[in-house]
């Protein structure tokens, strides 16, 4: 990928990759194939792909006085994930693509990493290309660093913050780690992983929303890729089977009149407390 | 010998009829209720229980005042039972004739020792809502009395006074078929293999009862149209008291720190494809839905006519459907069936018509006493046409 070496004077080209997952109270696990069941369930995009979204959106708008930033978002899977990208659109995207085709169905996290590698590229090139940490449903955390490793580019992972440098194409990132947190001076391109809760995600608002509702969605399929891409898309791993881990916690159903109930959480309150 | 009525539905309609059921002492009544109680379109019901305003015409304003003390009235047995919020109601006019309905709204509910009035001061109006524009009104109603009501409180309030009054339901159990003998309907079998013989059988299920009478093959003339809610979080706090506000498009309410809003079941078109059809309530997703036309018309309305919401955040949205008839009346009582009775069709009103209705109801089946409401909003009125 080309280094944009012109800040202030070029655009910042920023990229995100999200996924359309099923919503965290509605993942059920097949008991004949042992994967999960998608097909049936209440679909949003990935919760730390908002956390990502909302840091583009932050540094596109720490460089507003500083020749701008435009954010193209990207997501592979069928037509559902076009509500995860029209709500990219909605929080301040500027273009989405939707990447689909039956051909990208059986693709494990190394051939969705090829497949947006390659859209990556030819739409590129990013100065920085955000992707949450990993998804609520596979929870696997590889597609970010594998992408980065085909797109030949640094990776960067558990972001905190993400800031101009003080020359051109140079970010400051301040990353999670064991200790505390570490920051680094990193030269673009870049892929960085975001995971959740580092920021608080805004909400889009009816005026975004229905600037999103106008904006089209392309749709880019198999047909653009090589059969010697294509070829690499076939699965290197295959999950046999996912399990549901029952919860351990422990309800119980409080009732009777409102003054009882008091009581009950008075009880229950002050008995927590004994225990702290 | 008690009369044995099986109610189907467990939400405000089956509730409030087996209530006002019970009350008779030879009433022996059950219901029964697939998931649970007022969980279903009553959950996504907004509540508003107004003093003067168009959801329902003023032909009907006693059965709005019905309901809005039944309701008031359960709010003093046990504050909150109801889930309460007096925020008032502010009514806005765009015509003379709406003018001239919230007028005689104010008059009724004056009458009956509510406060009310018409303010044609804008600012005035401002001073009660200020994120409005006054442009395109011309006036507005307004009462501090009444506000919004929570329709799954008062459903479990009903219930929980039906069985204290010797009545069963059965929750997590789906009828799963209606027996007819002669043309009279005799027994109900649940997906829990019972079958139980009822003298008289209710359909309170709302929109589901297209496939309620089909078990029958009663075709019930319930169209579906959309009730796309979005909950809103505005810019500014908001550190006045937001009344529900109604303007003839849309409904607005206070709903913690959100605005929820919502199309208003009298601008639905029951021939426009995008409004309304005949749809499978079962398949509705608990959060999302919502068309994209009605962010369209959301927006459109917003800029117009409350432009403080134009750049408030979108924090969740969901679509339900209301049970509509042709003429947005209920259809309440005999069907061609026998001992057959219908409950249903309320439309966005439900929380509002269902103690005034339940009440003629229970009198009908247990004396066979009828009403004029029983009358103007009998099956029969929709076969003529």
């Amino acid at each position: 990928m080309e280094i944009d070496d012109a800040k202030g004077a070029k655009p910042l080209r920023l990229a995100i990759c999200v996924k359309h997952v099923p919503t965290c109270d509605d993942i059920e696990v097949d008991e004949a194939t042992g994967r999960i069941r998608r097909a049936d369930a209440e679909c949003d995009i990935n919760p730390c792909d908002l956390n990502a979204m909302e840091m583009a959106n932050a540094l596109k708008k720490s460089v507003a006085d500083a020749g701008g930033a435009t954010i193209m978002a990207f997501s592979m899977g069928p037509d559902g994930a076009l509500a995860s990208l029209k709500k990219c659109l909605a929080l301040g995207a500027d273009e989405a693509y939707l990447l689909s085709d039956r051909k990208f169905a059986g693709c494990d996290t190394l051939g969705t990493a090829r497949v947006l590698a390659h859209f990556l590229k030819a739409k590129g090139p990013f100065d920085v290309i955000f992707m949450g940490e990993m998804a609520s449903d596979g929870a696997t955390g590889q597609v970010g660093p594998m992408t980065a490793a085909l797109l030949g580019v640094p990776d960067v992972i558990s972001v905190a913050t993400i800031s101009c440098g003080e020359r051109a194409g140079q970010f400051i990132v301040e990353q999670h780690i064991a200790e505390g947190v570490r920051r680094l001076l990193v030269k673009s391109p870049m892929v960085v992983t975001v995971p959740f809760g580092v920021n608080q995600p805004k909400l889009p608002t009816l005026r975004m929303q229905m600037r999103a509702n106008k904006i089209a969605i392309p749709v880019l399929t198999a047909s653009e890729l090589s059969a010697d891409e294509l070829a690499r898309l076939a699965p290197k791993s295959i999950v046999t089977s996912t399990r549901a881990i029952g919860t351990h916690a422990q309800a119980e159903l409080i009732e009777g009149d409102a003054k009882a109930i008091a009581a009950k959480i008075r009880e229950l309150v002050e008995g927590g407390r004994q225990h702290v | 010998m008690k009369k044995k009525i099986g109610i189907i539905g467990g939400g405000i309609s089956g509730t409030a009829l087996g209530y006002n059921l019970s009350l008779y002492d030879d009433a022996d009544v059950t219901i029964y209720e697939k998931d649970r109680i007022g969980c279903g379109t009553t959950s996504k019901s907004a509540g508003t229980v107004c003093l003067f305003d168009d959801s329902l015409n003023n032909r009907y304003w006693d059965v709005r005042l019905y309901g809005f003390e039944t309701y008031m009235k359960m709010e003093r047995e046990e504050k909150g039972s109801a889930g309460f919020d007096k925020t008032g109601t502010l009514v806005c006019a765009l015509s003379e004739k709406d003018e001239r309905r919230i007028k005689t709204g104010i008059a009724l509910a004056r009458a009956a020792g509510y406060t009310g009035e018409y303010i044609t001061d804008k600012e005035r109006i401002k001073a009660i809502l200020p994120m409005l524009n006054t442009d395109a009104i011309i006036g507005a109603g307004y009462t501090k009395d009444d506000g919004y009501f929570d329709g799954t409180m008062i459903s479990n309030n009903f219930a929980a006074k039906m069985t204290a009054n010797g009545g069963k339901i059965i929750t997590g159990v789906r009828v799963t078929a209606i027996n007819a003998e002669g043309g009279t309907a005799k027994s109900v079998t649940t997906d829990a293999g019972d079958t139980e013989a009822y003298d008289v059988i209710v359909d309170c299920t709302g929109p589901w009862s297209r496939f309620t009478g089909a078990m029958l093959d009663l075709d019930v003339p319930i169209w579906h149209t959309k009730a796309e809610a979005f909950f809103l979080a505005p810019a500014e706090n908001l550190d006045y008291i937001f009344p529900v506000l109604k303007f003839p498009a849309f409904y607005a309410l206070r709903a913690g720190n959100n605005i929820f809003i919502c199309k208003s079941h009298l601008s639905m078109d029951l021939d426009n494809p995008m409004h309304a059809g005949q749809w499978d309530p079962d398949k509705l997703p608990e959060r999302g839905g919502t068309d994209d036309y009605f962010i369209e018309f959301l927006y459109e309305q917003m800029e117009k006519d409350v432009p403080g919401l134009v750049d408030a955040g979108l924090s969740s949205s969901w679509l339900s459907y209301r049970a509509e008839t042709r003429d947005f009346l209920p259809i309440i009582g005999e069907t061609p069936i026998k001992n057959y009775l219908l409950a249903t069709g309320y439309g966005g009103n439900g929380v509002i018509e269902a103690p005034a209705v339940s009440r003629d109801l229970a009198k009908y089946i247990m004396r066979g006493e009828s009403t004029l409401l029983i009358e103007e909003w009998a099956f029969s009125r929709l076969w003529k046409k």
